[in-house]
């Protein structure tokens, strides 16, 4: 999965948002570190609705701008969840290995005479 | 202000095609007009405008674009290699732009389609493709340059003329088109490969030799028909998947039984056996037999048995991948034995005969009728389309090694002694027979395996 598929995935799992919200809320749960653009957001929710991940779910128009909401589907939420338990499974891993490299330094191995 | 911020976004719109601007053109007016307001932009910014117009040609580039394009290419290469089986090569300056345009223009719509095939699978960003696209232009106009300045250089100091300044540019036409090449394959490289900072360095190090390797894979014409094929045979397979094509039932293969298979290798040793002895006979034959005549008349003798040998050899292999319940290879093999007859009969006829060559050229075109026909299940789409397509391959076998059957009796020896092996081994186990085999294992990581496998 691309990390812009993950990051509009895990904003479209907390409910259904519009163009610019996904856009927003990519940038607000990334903490900044992913900026998209309008026109990738696009492509990307264009692939992932033709991929079964996503639909459209509406349009209305709101200050004479119209808006598309979308919400994630079922295959979507399960791929969402394989990808979030692939990184925690990485990231526990990260965290054993400091855990113990860190419990090494508190005591060192005796030196040899 | 924002009305004329709505025409800036609506203006770099008609970069998309307009049946995407029906569907979308408004949500996406309203979401880049949210995002320049919450930005307190009053326009589109330069890079937001050539992403817009990245994306939008982006959207152009159907399967079906990237057939036309690829096809043009193939057409294109094919001409210089029609004109030198023809004997129509023509020499003056008008020709020699011709050949050169076919030659560079070919290349680069191979690239450009390989580009775009890397670009609909999602290995390519839209504003990478884009700017590797004006690179590419630039470096094979630049290389077409350099070709005909080295040409047109060889003819004046041919001529012992006084050298012009385009004659002499050759080396300063060649730089531009490396560094530019260069720069647009590191683009894609670094895009495919998903890697900024400095690792650029590592995409720079491989686009440099990739660069040169391109340049000289287009002034081989029958390197460029085989890239073209590639790419064209790529779009095919990917635009045939229609449902009914996917869901067809395939037959189950049946494999051969060992005594079977061990018939047929015992024919294809047969095969080799009497293939390495033509070939033996066409080299030494004016010794060994000094009645059949010199060196020429014993080497047609040779690779007259050989080629008739080379058919039992085929057709051996052509039975083996039947037996398999694989009908496609039958009117392939036709043609290729087909092919084989019509090279026999031309080294059966005296050397100066009319029909020789022609012969010979038949055996060449059959060669890529079996090569097309082989690939002619996989291409489902509409009749007419995969008509063309089989044609286009044929061609394109037949153009680039299709030449490599008038020396079938000297390659099929060799041929026959690996189906000899591969016969004689058997088949390798499937991994669905090997999880039903394993599954019989109540408990066991393998059975498990095997059966996640299988799956």
């Amino acid at each position: 999965m691309t990390e812009t598929s993950f990051w509009i995935l895990t904003a479209l799992a907390a409910g259904r948002l519009h163009g610019y919200a996904v856009l927003s809320d990519v940038n607000r749960l990334s903490g900044g570190s992913v900026v998209l653009r309008v026109t990738t957001l696009y492509a990307s929710l264009e692939r992932l609705e033709r991929e079964g991940r996503i639909r459209s779910a509406g349009e209305e128009v709101v200050d004479g701008r119209a808006r598309r909401y979308y919400e994630i589907l079922e295959s979507g939420r399960v791929l969402l969840g394989a990808e979030a338990e692939r990184l925690a499974a990485r990231a526990a891993a990260a965290q054993g290995s400091i855990a113990r490299g860190a419990a090494a330094r508190l005591s060192p191995a005796p030196l040899w005479r | 202000m924002s009305a004329r911020r709505r025409s800036s976004f609506r203006r770099l719109l008609r970069w998309y095609p307009a049946r995407w601007r029906l569907t979308n053109g408004e949500v996406m007016v309203g979401t880049l007009e949210e995002n320049a307001e919450a930005l307190g932009r009053s326009g589109p910014t330069q890079s937001e405008a050539w992403s817009l117009r990245a994306h939008g040609l982006a959207e152009r580039v159907t399967p079906n674009v990237i057939l036309v394009v690829s096809g043009s290419a193939l057409l294109l290469s094919l001409a210089p290699l029609a004109a030198l089986w023809l004997g129509a090569v023509d020499e003056s300056v008008g020709g020699l732009v011709a050949r050169t345009v076919c030659q560079f223009l070919g290349a680069l719509l191979v690239c450009l389609s390989a580009g775009a095939l890397l670009l609909r699978g999602g290995g390519l960003r839209p504003e990478t493709a884009l700017a590797a696209t004006f690179g590419a232009v630039i470096a094979w106009t630049l290389g077409a340059l350099a070709a005909a300045s080295w040409s047109v250089g060889f003819n004046e100091a041919d001529d012992g003329a006084a050298r012009s300044w385009f004659g002499d540019a050759t080396g300063l036409f060649l730089l531009g088109a490396v560094v530019t090449g260069a720069t647009a394959l590191t683009a894609v490289l670094a895009g495919v490969m998903r890697i900024g900072s400095w690792r650029i360095l590592l995409a720079s190090a491989i686009a440099v030799p990739g660069a040169v390797g391109l340049g000289v894979w287009a002034a081989i014409p029958a390197g460029m028909v085989v890239g073209a094929v590639a790419v064209l045979a790529t779009v095919a397979l990917q635009i045939r998947a229609s449902p009914s094509a996917v869901e067809r039932v395939r037959p189950v293969p049946v494999p051969l039984t060992t005594v079977q298979r061990y018939r047929l290798a015992a024919v294809t040793l047969v095969a080799a056996v009497l293939g390495v002895g033509s070939v033996v006979f066409a080299l030494t034959g004016s010794v060994l037999l000094p009645s059949v005549g010199d060196s020429t008349q014993a080497m047609r003798v040779g690779i007259f048995a050989g080629t008739l040998v080379a058919i039992i050899t085929v057709v051996t292999v052509a039975f083996a991948l039947l037996s398999r319940r694989r009908p496609a290879i039958l009117a392939p093999t036709l043609a290729f034995v087909a092919a084989l007859i019509a090279l026999s009969v031309s080294y059966l006829l005296p050397m100066d005969h009319p029909l020789g060559w022609p012969l010979i050229s038949l055996a060449i075109v059959l060669v890529g009728l079996a090569g097309g026909l082989l690939l002619a299940p996989v291409l489902s789409r509409p009749g007419w389309l995969r008509a063309l397509l089989v044609t286009a391959i044929s061609l394109a076998v037949a153009a680039s090694v299709g030449f490599l059957v008038v020396s079938v009796a000297f390659w099929a020896p060799v041929l026959a002694v690996v189906a000899s092996i591969i016969l004689i081994r058997g088949p390798r186990q499937s991994p669905v027979a090997s999880a039903e085999a394993l599954s019989s294992t109540p408990t066991g990581l393998e059975a498990d395996w095997a059966r996640r496998s299988a799956q």
